[in-house]
């Protein structure tokens, strides 16, 4: 973890050589004594240590007290502990300081230098915050089995643990907006690795928190009493990772997680061809991820997002143009080219966001074949989908394909036709041509002619 | 019969007889005609070519979909009134009424036709007499007849979609919108194949015929063109115009002192003169040259490539026309006449080349419809080329000399025309015929004779 945050109290490493001293001395030193210099410094601190210690507990003091005793960064010894010490009315404050002792976590403190070092490495949140009964309540018992395990488990040691997230002694109860983790502040605490550019994550996926902050999840300006969904909300802090991929979240899930909010339309969306292809188990169907984006989420209305009017085609296509899945589920092909053809798609084309889009008749989350009687392209259904725009449609609208390819087979007259001009077209291009490769020669044998009378 | 006739003097135009075959009514309907059918092509060629990168620029250049939808309207909306009013025209006026009875085809057309294609191959030795509208113009009279009510009936099925589904199926609307783009189409390719070449391209009337403008043609143009109307008109005076050589028609424009004595001061205005012109001929065929990249290539934008040809061309253009400018000025000719022919010559090249060449091209867009995977070898479009540049090279000559000779009336010196000696005081025996016969007198005031 990084120090540069305004909460973190800082824990540095050890340094490889406690005196410091390097240079200034110690070969003196060594020289004169037959001493070396860590020997000497260690056998001072042992013997302060064990003298205080030792004097402390002959008086009775409390466990927590003895460790402030030196660690404390207002005590007087403050000096020769300088990177151990701690504010204390920090740690008091936190959630762990009315009832946690410093010995709690960190188990098995010795005296001497070696043990006391260990004692560092002792701590272990999940000796009370593990799946197994404990004293702390259940909701805060977690298997804390997420994505970040997987680097850690290789042995890469850059990813976080507990106290990357939460802090180490000024841990706040989640309620407090001045925890780590609470609500407002999760952003900026994944962001600490997931929007830093020199962070070893900023590879994989460098936009990922400025993406967020633009979208509407991440702008909430508009919203001041409403928190939206942050990172916590969809990727869920001790998720266990999905059983069969590295994916952070299980495809099949998405809906439920989307729908904690988007209630209903996360029913309308099952209700639908893709929720049910979805629950079927055909791990090509969308999502709600898959049209609307991840962490770039905007409302419809505005014009960077993958389902604003001039966006949704694209969209749609990403798929119902792929001839993978298009051969794999027998779905009709050549959709884009066919609405390319009609004025809509001409619009569209242009720009004109007035023009009828994919989801203006297909819908959004309750798509349906046009075979189900509830879909708004259904026959019956068609005069009131046409209706939203052409007010007043009858059902003369439905006898009619919409965009379907013309062929000898359907759409007979629109086919015959376009061949019949075709063929005209042809013919009379051809016939101008060879009128004017005809008639060019005569009458530039005149021109010449009557030039040369004018002149001779 | 009363017969005020109608002198004047008009800029470019040959003294001499001519023949009023448009009044004004007239005129004003081809304008009207023209403006709408103009804008209806703009505005309807990118929903037709929407596969093209040009398309989009244009409608976004235009200001969007919906204000190219609303000029489209006010295109239709002008048509469709130009119909209604010559249909008024034709049932309520006297001459509306004969000129449809002149304009209804007869067997005589048919037998034109063939006549005419036996002289084009050399089978017949005389041309067909044609009346006052020949097989050609009564053919382009009923293609915008037929055009403007096929275009008119499917536009509006268009315009008004939940009208016409009160009626008709949705298909048929889909059969209307099929229509009106081929049909579209055809109109378009009419018009700039058949329509420009009668009126523009062919070499009696290049680079245009005036007509449309002043309504006249030419006696000579008359006795060709139209033999057998002529036999009738041609005693009618009050259906003749008269144009008279500027010294008798205005003295003073023709009296009035030239400034281009000193060669010097010609010859450096002439290659500035011919230096923009050079560059400024580009502009007018820069439509053409984008119609023609769009024809080779829609995958590519037509009008992006246009704009970077010309550019390439602009310099060697312009350099170009500086120095057949200078030398026409070194040859004698004032620095307006020298600069007005290398305008024509220029812009005479230009255009026949790229007749030839949208010609070619249109014609492989058409054929790839039918043969979608066909491609053209380099080398025969090498061929294509070296032959719209020779075709090029000829009609820029010929314009050239074309231009000459206008830019003699148009930058008319005295001394070109009469000896230095004649030139001072001008001759008083030139005055206005009084009286006709015009005729004799009008021979002797012709002043290309000195």
């Amino acid at each position: 973890m990084r120090a540069d945050k305004p909460m973190a109290l800082t824990v540095a490493k050890l340094p490889t050589n406690p005196t410091g001293l390097q240079g200034v001395g110690r070969i003196d030193f060594e020289r004169l004594t037959g001493i070396s210099v860590n020997t000497a410094v260690a056998a001072g601190r042992f013997l302060a240590v064990g003298l205080v210690v030792l004097i402390l507990q002959s008086v009775g003091a409390a466990e927590t007290e003895k460790c402030l005793f030196c660690h404390s960064s207002k005590s007087p010894k403050r000096i020769i502990f300088k990177e151990l010490t701690l504010d204390p009315s920090i740690y008091f404050a936190s959630v762990h300081g009315k009832k946690i002792a410093c010995t709690d976590c960190h188990v098995g403190v010795g005296l001497t230098l070696e043990e006391h070092k260990e004692a560092k490495r002792q701590v272990d949140c999940a000796r009370c915050h593990g799946e197994a009964p404990s004293v702390v309540p259940p909701q805060a018992r977690n298997r804390y089995d997420s994505i970040h395990q997987i680097p850690r488990e290789a042995g890469t040691v850059q990813v976080p643990t507990c106290k990357g997230c939460h802090g180490t002694h000024d841990i706040e109860p989640l309620s407090s907006p001045f925890s780590r983790v609470h609500k407002t502040n999760i952003r900026a605490t994944c962001g600490k690795c997931h929007g830093n550019p020199d962070s070893p994550v900023a590879k994989k996926a460098p936009q990922t928190s400025i993406d967020y902050d633009r979208s509407i999840h991440g702008r909430r300006e508009n919203r001041p009493g409403v928190w939206t969904a942050t990172c916590t909300d969809c990727h869920l802090a001790h998720h266990p990772r999905a059983k069969d991929s590295t994916a952070p979240i299980e495809k099949t899930e998405l809906p439920s997680i989307c729908g904690k909010c988007h209630k209903s339309i996360a029913n309308q969306y099952r209700r639908s061809i893709h929720g049910r292809a979805l629950k079927a188990g055909m791990k090509d169907a969308p999502v709600c991820t898959d049209c609307h984006g991840e962490h770039t989420i905007r409302p419809p209305t505005e014009p960077e997002s993958t389902v604003h009017p001039l966006h949704v085609v694209a969209t749609c296509i990403h798929c119902h143009e792929n001839r993978l899945i298009l051969r794999r589920y027998g779905l009709p092909s050549a959709r884009l080219s066919t609405y390319r053809k009609t004025y809509h798609g001409i619009a569209n084309q242009f720009g004109d966001v007035r023009a009828a889009e994919c989801a203006s008749c297909h819908g959004a989350h309750d798509i349906l074949p046009s075979t189900d009687p509830r879909s708004p392209i259904h026959p019956k259904n068609r005069p009131k989908t046409c209706g939203k725009c052409h007010q007043g449609a009858t059902e003369n609208f439905a006898k009619g394909t919409i965009h379907v390819a013309p062929s000898a087979r359907s759409d007979v007259v629109v086919y015959w036709v376009s061949v019949f001009y075709r063929v005209l077209i042809a013919c009379l291009v051809g016939a101008f041509v060879l009128m004017i490769v005809l008639d060019l020669p005569r009458r530039l044998q005149t021109a010449i002619r009557q030039r040369g009378e004018m002149h001779g | 019969m009363t017969e005020p006739v109608t002198e004047r003097w008009a800029v470019g135009k040959k003294p001499g007889r001519y023949y009023l075959r448009f009044p004004l009514n007239e005129r004003i309907q081809h304008l009207w005609l023209m403006i709408s059918v103009f804008l209806l092509i703009a505005t309807g060629m990118p929903v037709y070519f929407h596969t093209v990168p040009t398309a989009e620029l244009v409608v976004r250049w235009i200001g969007g979909n919906p204000v190219r939808e609303t000029l489209h309207r006010i295109g239709a909306i002008l048509l469709l009134s130009l119909a209604f009013y010559h249909i008024f025209y034709i049932v309520l006026t006297y001459r509306g009424r004969e000129r449809f009875k002149a304009l209804l085809p007869t067997s005589k057309d048919f037998r034109d036709f063939w006549h005419m294609l036996k002289y084009y191959l050399g089978l017949s030795q005389t041309k067909p007499l044609f009346g006052r509208f020949s097989y050609i113009e009564k053919f382009e009279y009923w293609a915008v007849f037929w055009g403007i009510a096929v275009m008119g009936i499917t536009g509006l099925t268009l315009w008004f979609p939940t009208v016409a589904m009160l009626f008709l199926p949705k298909w048929a609307t889909d059969v209307a919108r099929v229509i009106h783009s081929y049909e579209a189409l055809l109109a378009f390719l009419s018009i700039i194949l058949w329509h420009f070449y009668n009126v523009h391209l062919n070499p009696s009337v290049f680079p245009m015929s005036t007509a449309w403008i002043d309504g006249l043609i030419s006696e000579e143009h008359m006795r060709e063109e139209h033999p057998l109307e002529y036999a009738q008109v041609k005693d009618r005076e009050e259906e003749w115009v008269w144009v008279l050589p500027p010294t008798v028609a205005r003295p003073e424009v023709a009296a009035a002192p030239v400034l281009a004595e000193i060669r010097v001061v010609s010859a450096v205005a002439s290659a500035w003169g011919g230096s923009l012109v050079g560059a400024a001929v580009l502009v007018p065929i820069l439509p053409v040259l984008a119609l023609c990249l769009w024809f080779i290539n829609p995958e590519e934008s037509g009008w992006v490539l246009a704009l970077r040809l010309a550019s390439f061309l602009v310099l060697p253009s312009s350099a170009i026309g500086a120095a057949i400018s200078v030398a026409l000025c070194l040859q004698g000719r004032s620095a307006g006449q020298s600069v007005f022919t290398t305008f024509t010559g220029l812009l005479g090249f230009y255009l026949s080349t790229l007749s030839l060449w949208v010609t070619f091209a249109a014609g492989f867009y058409v054929l790839h419809w039918f043969f979608p995977s066909m491609k053209i070898a380099t080398g025969v479009m090498s061929v294509l080329l070296l032959v719209s540049l020779l075709l090029g090279l000829v009609g820029g000559i010929w314009a050239a000399g074309r231009g000459k000779i206008k830019s003699q009336r148009l930058f008319h010196r005295p001394e070109d025309t009469e000896p230095k000696a004649t030139r001072q005081p001008l001759s008083t025996e030139m005055t206005r015929p009084e009286n006709t016969p015009h005729r004799q007198e009008y021979e002797e005031d012709r002043y290309e004779k000195s």
